[in-house]
């Protein structure tokens, strides 16, 4: 292009020509960047002036005066943009020069093409890498494997930047001559870079050392490098901290198993031990009445006085309770009182009303208002022997029945003094009738409730406190009891309470873990277990995984303490974020749990949260023992992995070739995650057989029959249990058997505790409405010869007879005055078709079906024992009727013949002689009509109806509860489920850590061996053949857990059965002491007894369980669920065996 | 002999589909010694692969005689690979966990071989003194040798070895190099080598060269 032709594009150009502009450039491009290259040296520089030059002409060329000055304008330019450049550079030159070094560290190697696929290339590369010396080594692997920047090499390796640099280069430098060296004969070379290189080999477990020939080498080189970790500063912590976390990044899955494991050990172990807390808060709430440990009884008003200045200050006295004397209906007797404490009084549950204001006023415990068979509601007036009190509170049976204890005497029955309630346990008692008023005038004695710390600082609750002791000894107080548990001597002792001792009484509370809360124990000790198992299995794996790792850093010279402190520090911090979690997890399952009882189970809104000495004494801190676990668990974890991992897998001792399904076998054990596994499964399986044995427990009861066999009787049975029904309209049936307990004056109605047989929810409530009309008929016969008969009506003391008196009508007045004895009987009525029946069991008379429906005869039913009547005879049956539940306020009297005699063989059809007859030996006997002819209320109704037919004949029947079976079933699973609740729980959560370790382990061993199991199938195993094999090995380890746990669970059995028989020994043997009035040894036995009862769990009846049939169901599930995730596991395998070959290679 | 037909196998699915190989016909006749080659990545493994059964291909079909691979279920095909193919790998692949003795046995109790002629086989390939041992108490050479055996020990028409002296010193990959030419030769197996390595490749009657999958000549 000459001058002409440059001046016509230029002027082309100008007139915003682009193509003659194009032109320019194409022609002056190479000009330009070569004048720009001379100028700045550097060719990226140039290249970049050159386009800057261009588009700075290309916008200005408007202001071109000559087009013929064109190429000196264009050059000017590009001086310009070069001095440029050259300015801003020299500012930055420092920075730029250490970013050229940086980029020529990443720049790509030259590799041999294959250097990736090539197990010969990827050896050869190996033995350059180990030929370099060994600080360059360290430097390059920590550059460029672990990706420190070249400050923190200089840290590691304990030098400064620029040396940290040289380092490298050199060390670039040596691998590039070493492998052009190598690969020399024209192979191919392909650009990688180092790092790639590096994890390249790493992959192939040939950087760890382990898996070339050069062991000794490496030896050498990591104890000679330099280096050393010892010598670093305050960046060690983090760099280590980097690795780990460097670590842990990349193997999320794993670090999900194991804080999987532990959050949920520390969550169980912290919300077993709020539960117990709770539960002992219940506990506590539900059994005793103080708020304080020490009970102190004061036997006169006066001394009150002086007890507050001696014990008390104002933060210890609580409340006191005075207790005014004894109250009642006849002869049941209750303890009756006031509290002069607002605080105490409120947390006395109320069922409806008020707490009494004036000593007129009175509130009761439902419990003992059923007793006194009151019927009435709040607001009515309520006569007790102490006077007639306005019934203004009717207290929860929560509280009472709790405390049955306050009965004290009953001269008749001599029951008074029993203290204890249904299962045994001894209770606090308190009064339950409570009058309001100042009841510290006319106190007899008076119960004041301490809690004084700041005197008797807390030790222990359950042996009392040296210190109190004296205390209390040396002002002037008789200490008595050692604890509440012994009432019958503290009741004694109070009997003997002189008015002139100062201060005689002291009961010491002894408050122990409840008997739920020590079975959560048991189970949170199993899951504790099984999670430190499932931690351990799942640290071991991790640490086999990070052996290569941790070669490699031990061979760039990490030392062996520093390894330690990484491991330590890591340790560390994942117990930090697992107990976090953990104590999170386990207080808001608590929370959860808690509120889901309190809205379905009817529980104690009570929170394990508390600084209320009395459960902290007795139970450990929640989250202190979460802290301690979640510590320990990890702590073991890593100190056990860290001993197993480096081990040398131990091989077998060289015997003959063992068979092929040995030798598959042999290839597929994995000891140690087998002996975990089988552990976990053993404590799960344990753990649920021990539960259905505690839930077994609570369906029903053993009693031994008359053959001494062991019969196990449901408290509910569905199927109506020996009632061999026929009738198939007979779906529902209702059984109610009221039993009179003491006479007369005992009307309360119980169930049947063997058994309930329940009716549908229809017509549960239509009976409901029937009986609730307060009724409560009695039949007696009141005309008799001279013969005795059993069940006298016992109005026995004169002092009764006039109280009954007082409160029934003219006629029963005349009865009780006529001296006339009256004995009490049953009446049945049952249909003509049943009656009829009955005809071949007559032994004298006959059957006279119109007599009977007349009112003029009935039938005198004999059971056991010998007959009191021959028919004709006359009886006066006497039917009572009572709303208040004591005298008889409308008494129906008539005189009946016995048609007919019947004794009823034992062999009878079960049904008839159920509808007919009565537990008792003998009972009356007749129609539903002729019942109604004279006005005999007191009937009951027995025979088995349906449900169609139940609502015409209901107004027969008395004032017991009705339940329909599924109500029935519906409350004991209620009590069941409030008792076992946070047990289930835990079992519950155990299984699921336990599943999980178990599972874990199958699809582990089947990962773990995927290379040699691929091998096999490339020479010939077909996979349903391996899967198999497996499966079957797989197998052997819920047949040992079933059996390990069977077997254990039997020796449990047999130790409770030993316990057992030890606890009847000792009580017959208390009985006997106590009959020879030796009452101290009575009471040590006594006491022996209760101690093996409660640490045995003797009255769980547990021994008689079978748990054969739920071994077999657990055994079977974990089978199922054995062979279904084995073949889950298989899934992995594809067609391709090659590619698992190689796959598995590299996993090993 | 062993024939393929249009065999096809890829990898991956739209547009990350990689092709390892694209249509492969060749024809192997018994008693050839064939050496597959190529450069990385030609697909020399993937044929060695659908050859022994080791792997199922995409398309094509791979037939012994009569008989076509790809019709044959896991349990069909493993009892066809262990009476008519023996493998020779790399990395020999015995399982760390057994004996060479029980490696070399494995094969042979799988097909319920009831007379093993396994000593014989031991003194010819010269491992007699290492067979109560585990693979990693013995050289390379020795491993392979005892993964010949254990190829060998069902007494299969056809071995497939892929790189075969890769792993080995000069003198051991020779050494299983004269093996395997004594088996074609004497016994008259049809051998087939996957090699990279040019002499080995020079030993072999035949030689197929892949590229880009598929076969050049």
């Amino acid at each position: 292009m000459n001058k002409n032709d440059i001046a016509e594009l230029a002027a082309k150009a100008k007139n915003g020509d682009n193509a003659a502009f194009e032109k320019l450039y194409k022609e002056f491009y190479p000009k330009v960047y070569y004048f720009a290259k001379q100028n700045v040296g550097s060719l990226d520089a140039a290249e970049d002036i050159t386009a800057e030059t261009f588009c700075a002409a290309m916008e200005s060329i408007g202001s071109l005066r000559s087009e013929e000055s064109f190429v000196g304008w264009l050059y000017c330019i590009a001086y310009r943009k070069c001095a440029d450049h050259i300015k801003t550079a020299e500012l930055d030159r420092k920075q730029r020069e250490q970013a050229a070094q940086l980029a020529a560290l990443s720049e790509p190697i030259m590799l041999p093409d294959d250097y990736a696929v090539s197990e010969q290339t990827k050896q050869q590369l190996q033995s350059v890498i180990d030929s370099l010396p060994s600080d360059m080594r360290s430097a390059m692997i920590l550059y460029y494997y672990d990706n420190l920047s070249v400050a923190e090499v200089a840290r590691v390796i304990g030098t400064n930047e620029n040396n940290a640099n040289q380092k490298l280069h050199r060390a670039r430098q040596k691998i590039k001559k070493q492998i052009e060296k190598l690969s020399g004969k024209g192979t191919l070379f392909a650009a990688a870079p180092l790092s790639a290189v590096l994890a390249n080999l790493e992959n192939a477990g040939l950087l760890s050392g382990a898996a070339v020939g050069t062991v000794a080498a490496v030896g050498a080189a990591a104890v000679g490098v330099p280096v050393t970790l010892s010598r670093l500063s305050g960046g060690t912590a983090k760099t280590l901290l980097g690795f780990t976390l460097k670590y842990w990044s990349r193997h999320k899955k794993s670090l999900a198993a194991l804080l999987f494991s532990g959050v949920l050990l520390c969550a169980v172990v912290c919300c077993a031990f709020l539960m117990i807390r709770q539960d002992q808060r219940r506990w506590i709430d539900d059994n005793y009445d103080t708020h304080g440990y020490y009970t102190v009884a004061i036997p006169s008003p006066t001394a009150y006085d002086e007890v507050i200045d001696l014990l008390s200050t104002d933060e210890t006295v609580r409340g006191t309770m005075y207790v005014t004397g004894e109250a009642g209906i006849g002869v049941d007797k209750f303890q009756i009182g006031t509290i002069d404490d607002p605080e105490n009084l409120a947390h006395i549950p109320l069922e409806s009303g008020r707490m009494p204001q004036t000593e007129n006023e009175i509130a009761i415990g439902r419990t003992v208002l059923n007793k006194f068979g009151f019927f009435g509601n709040v607001g009515d007036d309520i006569t007790l022997d102490t006077g007639t009190y306005k019934l203004v509170g009717i207290i929860s049976k929560d509280y009472d029945s709790a405390r049955p204890g306050t009965l004290i005497y009953n001269e008749n029955t001599n029951q008074g003094n029993t203290y204890y309630t249904d299962d045994m346990k001894p209770r606090y008692y308190m009064p339950v009738i409570f009058t309001g008023g100042d009841g510290s005038k006319n106190a007899k004695y008076s119960w004041v409730m301490l809690y004084n710390t700041k005197q008797f600082p807390y030790k222990s609750i359950t042996s009392p406190s040296d210190e109190v002791e004296k205390y209390l000894e040396q002002n002037g107080f008789d200490i008595y009891a050692a604890h509440a548990e012994t009432n019958i001597r503290l009741w004694d002792h109070y009997n003997n309470i002189s008015a002139d001792t100062k201060f005689n009484l002291i009961g010491y509370q002894n408050i122990d873990l409840s008997p739920t809360s020590r079975k959560l124990l048991i189970f949170t000790g199993l899951s504790a277990i099984i999670a430190v198992l499932s931690v351990i299995a799942t640290l071991k794996n991790i640490f086999a995984e990070r052996e290569n790792t941790m070669s490699m850093l031990r061979r760039i010279g990490m030392s062996k303490r520093r390894v330690r402190v990484m491991y330590t520090i890591e340790c560390l911090v994942l117990t930090l974020v697992q107990t976090a979690l953990g104590l999170g997890l386990g207080s808001l399952a608590h929370i959860l749990i808690t509120k889901a009882e309190v809205s379905a189970l009817d529980k104690k809104d009570l929170l394990g949260f508390t600084s209320d000495p009395l459960v902290t004494g007795i139970s450990l801190d929640p989250f202190i023992v979460a802290v301690l676990c979640s510590v320990f668990v990890l702590a073991i974890g890593y100190i056990f992995s860290a001993l197993l991992t480096g081990r040398k897998r131990r091989l077998g001792r060289r015997t003959k070739p063992h068979s092929l399904y040995r030798c598959i076998s042999k290839v597929f054990a994995n000891k140690g995650v087998t002996v975990i596994q089988t552990l976990s499964l053993s404590l799960i399986c344990f753990g649920v057989l021990f539960g259905y044995m505690v839930y077994h427990n609570t369906t029903g009861s053993y009693q031994k029959d008359e053959k001494g066999e062991v019969q196990f009787t449901k408290y509910i049975d569905t199927k109506y249990g020996e009632l061999d029904l026929e009738q198939d309209d007979l779906k529902e049936c209702y059984n109610t058997n009221i039993s009179f307990e003491h006479g007369l004056n005992d009307l309360t109605l119980m169930k049947n505790a063997d058994k309930y047989h329940g009716i549908d929810d229809t017509t549960a409530d239509t009976l409901d409405n029937c009986f609730s009309t307060g009724l409560l008929p009695q039949t007696f016969i009141a005309k008799l010869g001279d013969t005795e008969l059993k069940y006298q009506i016992a109005i026995g003391t004169d002092e009764e007879k006039r109280f009954i008196s007082d409160h029934s009508c003219a006629d029963a007045k005349a009865l009780i005055a006529s001296d006339r004895r009256m004995y009490r009987t049953r009446t049945r009525l049952a249909d003509k078709a049943t009656i009829e029946k009955l005809s071949q069991y007559v032994i004298s008379g006959s059957i006279d079906i119109g007599k009977l429906s007349s009112g003029e005869q009935m039938l005198f039913v004999v059971t056991d024992g010998e007959p009191l009547y021959i028919a004709g005879d006359k009886l006066t049956v006497g039917s009572s009727m009572t709303k208040q539940g004591y005298g008889i306020e409308d008494l129906t009297l008539c005189d009946v013949q016995i048609g007919a005699v019947i004794k009823l063989p034992k062999d009878m059809d079960r049904v008839l002689r159920y509808s007919v007859s009565d537990s008792a030996d003998y009972n009356l006997l007749t129609t539903v009509t002729g019942a109604q002819k004279i006005g005999l209320h007191g009937a009951m109704y027995t025979e088995l109806l349906s449900r169609d037919e139940i609502g015409d004949k209901l107004p027969l029947g008395t004032g017991f509860e009705v339940f329909s079976l599924r109500q029935q079933q519906k409350q004991i699973f209620k009590q069941n489920a409030q008792m076992y609740i946070s047990i289930g729980l835990v079992i519950l959560l155990m299984s699921l850590l336990g599943f999980a370790a178990y599972f874990n382990g199958i699809g582990m061993k089947i990962r773990m061996k995927e290379y040699q199991l691929s091998i096999m199938r490339a020479v010939g195993t077909p996979l349903k053949r391996l899967r198999r094999r497996l499966t079957l090995d797989s197998i052997r380890i819920p047949v040992v857990s079933a059996v390990t746990a069977y077997g254990s669970m039997r020796l449990v059995q047999q130790l409770m059965l030993h316990a057992h028989d030890k606890y009847e020994l000792l009580n017959t043997q208390a009985a006997d002491q106590a009959a020879q009035g030796n009452l101290d040894r009575y009471h040590e036995l006594f006491d022996k007894a209760t101690e093996i009862s409660q640490k045995y769990l003797v009255g769980s009846q547990m021994w008689y369980v079978s748990a054969l049939l739920p071994t077999l169901i657990v055994f079977a599930v974990m089978c199922i669920v054995t062979i279904l995730l084995t073949r889950r596991s298989f899934k992995m395998f594809t067609p391709n065996i090659a590619y698992s070959i190689s796959k598995g290679r590299k996993r090993r | 002999m062993i024939k393929t037909q249009n065999l096809t196998k890829t990898y991956g699915k739209g547009e990350g589909k990689v092709t390892a190989l694209g249509g492969v016909d060749i024809t192997i006749k018994d008693g050839e010694m064939v050496a597959i080659i190529g450069k990385s990545g030609s697909g020399k493994s993937t044929l060695l692969n659908l050859l022994g059964g080791l792997d199922k291909a995409t398309e094509g079909k791979v037939f012994y005689n009569d008989t076509d691979l790809s019709t044959l279920n896991d349990t069909k095909l493993s009892e066809f690979r262990l009476k008519n193919i023996g493998f020779v790998f790399q990395f020999f692949d015995l399982i760390p966990e057994l004996t060479a003795e029980e490696n070399v046995l494995f094969p042979a109790k799988l097909a319920k071989k009831k007379e093993i002629a396994e000593s014989d086989l031991y003194t010819a390939l010269d491992i007699t003194d290492r067979v109560k041992h585990y693979p990693s108490e013995m050289s390379g050479g020795q491993q392979q040798r005892a993964a010949i055996a254990r190829a060998l020990i069902n007494d299969p028409d056809v071995i497939l070895c892929d790189e075969p002296t890769g792993n080995l010193d000069k003198a051991s990959g020779e050494e299983v190099m004269s093996l395997l030419k004594k088996l074609n030769k004497e016994q008259n197996k049809t051998v087939i080598i996957v090699t990279h390595d040019s002499d080995i490749a020079s030993q072999c009657s035949r030689i197929i060269e892949l590229s880009d999958g598929r076969a050049v000549n």
